[in-house]
């Protein structure tokens, strides 16, 4: 092949280059710790086959992908948790608060919704009140806050 | 100096080798004063201190530093050297390529100087304001015409599977860097947030991959003294990952607001992109066939394979944290540092190290100082890398729960980091060694520099 020769050329300026004082006793059983050696050597490249076991996974994949394009839905895990007021307000608020206007850790939620403007109501329960603590605090998201907010604007 | 001359080809990789070691050393430094901040909240919140290493703004300064400081000048460095050798010919425009190693420098330091006085673009890798990227584009634009030209004037037929990746790359790049920074100005809300993403996973996937597996390509055959294995399954590799990765953006806003087309758009070419890592991986433990002894004793041989092992485990993740399921829990989470830390550290920063063990004795031609600090600078840098990386993932998966439960609000939120301290700790201990590592890294070179320098000089003179 005319590519050898053309190797041979490259060689000898490539040892021209070299700089003389290259050698520094690496140990010579093969194959070497890193050491001044020539660029000459060829990269030799092998023409392997693709092994079997990666064209099956390339089909698993093809078929995997095309499923996946038509079936997958998307995903909702904030639905899972319990947005549901009634339920929220007993597991979280009814320790301190009544659904009537009597007062108990803190006042009744009565009409609460006439006292407060969705608003201010918003900032409560995101802030707290003097020393309610906030719903986030209580472990809430924005979900369960927003219905909790909801249910209470109806007493 | 008389000397001078001899070295003088590989002026241009000496620049860039030497800078990226610079920046790797101050880019570590920052990651562990953040690593810090996890432990301390208050660590350094000292007068101006306070404002100058503030959180958000060293964390770019740290992923700049290290992507386009280090890797990126490592990799430039890598290819000023290497394709001049497949070509068989000298670098084109070898006063423009020592002058791109100036100009690289200055961007990271503006760049580092800009993110430190609070001015940024928020794009996650892409944070330097916009004139920087102007110059980054410049300086990627010579890059590219250096390369190309040197290609082009080639006295070697045949192209290397390696020229392929690189070349590649440099198509990619500067599209891509364009692309990315610009929807800061243009682009706003969620298609800003799309474009951002596919020029962050893109940056990684599109220029530190590809060069860095063509720098396998290149050295494996030298280091193990075996022919590649397939050529065939090179091309594959190659035409694959280009196919596949410009897909991935999407997938970091997984069940985010983005329709469900785009999610599956985005989720099945990363899921596909196993093709080409395994076709990667395939060549890889192929041409290694016979010489694992090898491993043993050849420490290069060592950081490259193991690069490569890490490279697999990194695309082995990735595809699995792209599906919806495992990405709602690990999305936000320390997971992610884990995860991203693997590839560019574990897998291409290891090529570069591969590569500058086997490229410095070229060309300051002396042996490497000592296999000692080698070894050491391997195995502290690989048990680093295991701690950061198993404790990020642990804590990221009890974060993801917990935050699915609710805790991702209020005094829950606060107990919740207070009870991952542990693992912060491991983080801290782990990035530690890491950067130990790298001192001993840097001491070799440099001795080995040293001696090569005197070598030469006293050769001069008995001459
Ligand atoms: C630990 C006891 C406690 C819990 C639990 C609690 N609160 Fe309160 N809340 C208070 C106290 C005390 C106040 C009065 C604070 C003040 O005004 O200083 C208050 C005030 C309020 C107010 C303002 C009422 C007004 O008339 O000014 C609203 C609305 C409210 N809470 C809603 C809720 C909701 C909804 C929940 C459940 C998710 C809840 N709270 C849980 C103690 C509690």
């Amino acid at each position: 092949m005319d590519k050898d020769k053309q190797n041979s050329e490259v060689n000898n300026e490539e040892m021209k280059e070299q700089h003389p004082k290259t050698e520094h006793g690496a140990p010579t059983d093969e194959p070497p710790t890193p050491q001044v050696e020539d660029m000459s050597k060829d990269i030799r490249m092998g023409n392997a086959k693709v092994p079997r076991f990666l064209v099956v996974t390339y089909c698993l994949l093809a078929i995997w992908a095309f499923g996946y394009a038509l079936m997958a839905v998307p995903l909702n895990q904030v639905a899972e948790v319990a947005a549901d007021g009634e339920t929220i307000f007993s597991q979280s608020c009814f320790g301190c608060h009544n659904v009537t206007d009597e007062f108990k850790v803190g006042p009744g939620m009565q009409d609460v919704g006439l006292k407060y403007s969705e608003e201010e109501l918003q900032k409560i329960l995101l802030n707290g009140i003097g020393t309610m603590p906030s719903l986030p605090n209580l472990g809430l998201n924005t979900e369960q806050i927003k219905a909790v907010k909801e249910y209470i604007l109806t007493l | 100096m008389e000397t001078q001359t001899s070295s003088d080809t590989y002026r241009p990789t000496k620049i860039f080798f030497y800078s990226s070691l610079v920046w790797l050393v101050i880019g570590m430094i920052y990651g562990l004063i953040l690593a810090f901040k996890f432990i301390w909240p208050n660590f350094l919140v000292w007068g101006p201190l306070q404002v100058i290493l503030q959180f958000g703004r060293i964390r770019p300064i740290h992923t700049n530093m290290l992507l386009f400081g280090w890797l990126t000048m490592a990799n430039i460095g890598a290819l000023f050297y290497v394709i001049p050798k497949l070509c068989r010919n000298q670098l084109s425009f070898p006063k423009m390529a020592t002058f791109l190693g100036y100009f690289w420098n200055f961007i990271i330091v503006v760049g580092s100087i800009a993110l430190t006085m609070g001015y940024t673009t928020v794009t996650e890798y892409g944070e330097w304001p916009l004139w920087i990227d102007i110059l980054v584009v410049i300086g990627v634009a010579m890059l590219a015409m250096i390369c190309f030209s040197t290609i082009a004037n080639r006295n070697e037929k045949q192209l290397y599977v390696s020229l392929w990746y690189f070349m590649g790359s440099l198509i990619w790049l500067p599209g891509l860097y364009i692309i990315g920074n610009l929807p800061y100005k243009l682009l706003s809300g969620v298609p800003q947030f799309l474009i951002f993403w596919f020029y962050g996973h893109n940056v990684i996937g599109l220029w530190f991959t590809t060069v860095g597996v063509g720098l396998i390509y290149y050295l494996l055959p030298y280091l193990t003294k075996n022919p590649l294995y397939s050529h065939r399954l090179s091309l594959i590799g190659f035409w694959t990952i280009a196919t596949f990765y410009v897909w991935n953006g999407p997938h970091h806003l997984q069940n985010g607001p983005i329709p469900l087309w785009l999610m599956k758009a985005g989720i099945i070419p990363s899921v596909l992109l196993i093709i080409p890592v395994w076709a990667v991986l395939a060549n890889v433990f192929g041409t290694m066939k016979g010489k694992w002894h090898a491993v043993a004793h050849n420490t290069p041989l060592k950081f490259l394979v193991t690069g490569a092992i890490f490279y697999l485990i990194t695309c082995l993740q990735g595809p699995f944290q792209s599906l919806q399921g495992p990405s709602s829990i690990v999305k936000f989470t320390d997971w992610v540092p884990g995860h991203a830390h693997l590839p560019v550290f574990g897998a291409f920063s290891y090529v570069a190290f591969s590569v500058m063990y086997y490229v410095l004795p070229k060309i300051v031609y002396h042996n490497i100082y000592s296999n000692r600090l080698m070894e050491t600078h391997f195995w502290l840098s690989t048990i680093g890398l295991l701690l950061f990386t198993f404790s990020t993932w642990t804590a990221g998966v009890f974060e993801g729960f917990a935050w699915i439960e609710g805790a991702q609000y209020g005094l829950q939120f606060v107990e919740m980091l207070t009870a991952m301290q542990p693992f912060f700790w491991i983080r801290t201990v782990g990035g530690t060694l890491m950067f130990v590592a790298q001192i001993f890294f840097i001491i070799n070179l440099y001795k080995t520099i040293q001696l090569g320098k005197k070598s030469q000089n006293t050769n001069e003179s008995s001459a």
